[in-house]
């Protein structure tokens, strides 16, 4: 296995992963690892964008909770500039401010949160404004990885356009593959993004029809982890994923994996 | 308004600074320059110390909110400049004033051909950012914002080591640099304010190319009623945001 700090991979321009699949399969316990993972050796600045409105636990497996969310930045923005409370230019002189301020940094990794809509109404201007501010912040990090819904429309409307690498997650069953399957076809219509592969978490048994499947509609399964008790144990108990040990297979697969997405960058 | 002259009128604008008794100094970029870093301890090259900078580690922070501040590459492919020259208006840093400070950049740099896409990259300050102990700066649009470690300003850190870092790996990184030089506002928010309207008479010289691009960040814009705005009932809400949109463009640009 070729280790990432001795290959010391330069990015040129951000790199930027999204981490999509069905709910419950893992989405965002395999971003907490993969952060844990690209921050090892601290030779990238990461970004992580928490982008699931309905369950943001990444903050939580992350033991980082960001000081306000893009949605009530949002919110604001928009309070402010329908009842005219700012000047038009302060406010877009000082948008790139807020929502920059809105990250929770740490050494190892810095954290952004979507948050749920507070507003009901149609500001898709609005959606461009602060998808053009985290695409411009985003430019001061190596690789940003993004925790996704499972769907992509919501991603490339409000977070990011321009996805580097689709990274798909399914667990053991059919449905869920079946989702993997359509995230992939809408992945080419909702994204710029040319590379994916599949990840099967929380395997178990005798899994060859699930990769046959997988197979047969031309994903590229770039990794296979195995249920662990350890990882079932951090999550009951709301303990940060990143405090996982060095040794857990669980986490050497996750190493494997973030080889193998960097490599093919 | 042509290169010669938007140039004049900066080299006219600091030395008008200077004779109403400013403190204005010029310092020179180094061909030794690693070699005197060596007795500092501070690291200059270019992407070897990728770290963010805490709040709680900062010694000093330049630009950032509700500082005035800005930063501008301003290109040019005809030799008019003074290659390593760099001019400061205001006093060095010092640790033991303010930690926030008001804060211009100005980089001219001569390249041998400059394209649209040699354009964007010299505006990537991650060049600085990554190549520079304890120092990261954080991207906003036209304005400048970054931080300098504790450690790094009991390194004696100052404006002329940071000049002289800027232009190490901006020719460090670009093969087709000839000639550069860097011009530094600190702590003089109405020589800032000054220089922002001048220098927004240049970007005139990019109306052209920024009108066509706002154009088309308008057709981009998504719309959940596919653009049947006769029907939309936020029509007039949607303007405001194009109006707000197009502002932190034409920023931007």
């Amino acid at each position: 296995m070729i280790n990432v700090k001795e290959k010391k991979i330069i990015m040129v321009t951000t790199y930027v992963i999204a981490v999509v699949g069905k709910g419950g399969v893992g989405k965002s316990i395999i971003t907490a690892l993969l952060a844990k993972a690209i921050s090892e050796n601290n030779i990238y600045k990461l970004l992580l964008i928490d982008a699931d409105p309905a369950y943001p636990h990444l903050s939580v497996m992350l033991n980082l909770k960001p000081k306000k969310s893009v949605e009530s930045i949002r919110s604001e923005i928009i309070q402010n500039t329908l009842q005219k409370q700012k000047d038009v230019k302060e406010i877009a002189e000082n948008i790139d401010f807020y929502v920059y301020n809105a990250i929770e940094e740490s050494k190892s990794f810095s954290l952004l949160s979507i948050g749920q809509p507070e507003d009901s109404g149609c500001f898709c201007p609005s959606n461009t404004l602060l998808k053009k501010v985290i695409e411009s912040i985003s430019r001061d990090f190596d690789i940003v990885l993004i925790d996704c819904e499972a769907g992509l429309e919501q991603i490339s409307r409000k977070v990011i356009e321009n996805i580097d690498y689709l990274l798909i997650i399914t667990d053991i069953s059919l449905r869920s593959v079946d989702t993997a399957v359509t995230i992939s076809k809408m992945g080419k219509k909702f994204t710029k993004s040319e590379k994916s592969g599949v990840i099967i978490n929380k395997s178990e048994g005798n899994i060859s029809n699930i990769i046959e499947k997988i197979k047969s509609h031309g994903l590229d399964l770039i990794g296979v982890i195995p249920r662990d008790p350890k990882i079932s144990e951090l999550d009951l108990n709301a303990i940060p994923m990143t405090s996982i040990g060095q040794n857990n297979r669980s986490y050497q697969k996750i190493k494997e994996i973030l080889n193998t997405i960097l490599l093919i960058n | 308004m042509s290169k010669e002259q938007f140039l004049s009128k900066i080299h006219y604008f600091f030395k008008e600074q200077e004779d109403k008794g400013k403190t204005f100094t010029i310092y020179k970029y180094k061909q030794n320059f690693q070699d005197s870093l060596k007795q500092t301890g501070i690291g200059v090259k270019l992407n070897q110390f990728k770290e963010l900078i805490l709040e709680e580690e900062t010694g000093i922070e330049l630009g950032g909110f509700g500082q005035k501040s800005f930063s501008l590459v301003y290109p040019i492919e005809e030799g008019l400049i003074e290659d390593g020259k760099i001019s400061l208006l205001g006093p060095e840093l010092d640790i033991n004033s303010n930690k926030n400070l008001d804060f211009g950049m100005l980089l001219i740099v001569e390249v041998q051909k400059l394209t649209g896409r040699t354009y964007r990259e010299l505006n990537t300050f991650s060049i600085i950012s990554n190549g520079l102990e304890g120092f990261s700066v954080r991207t906003i649009p036209r304005r400048f914002w970054c931080r300098i470690s504790q450690n790094l300003m009991k390194k004696n850190f100052n404006l002329e080591i940071f000049g002289n870092a800027i232009i190490e790996l901006y020719k460090s990184n670009f093969e087709n640099i000839k000639s550069m030089e860097v011009f530094f506002i600190n702590s003089d928010r109405d020589a800032i304010n000054k220089f922002i309207t001048l220098s927004s008479q240049i970007s005139l010289e990019f109306e052209k190319d920024w009108r066509k691009k706002v154009d088309s960040y308008k057709k981009r814009i998504d719309c959940e009623y596919d653009w049947g705005c006769d029907i939309c009932p936020f029509q007039l809400d949607c303007q405001d945001f194009k109006d707000l949109l197009t502002t932190r463009n034409q920023l931007n640009d």
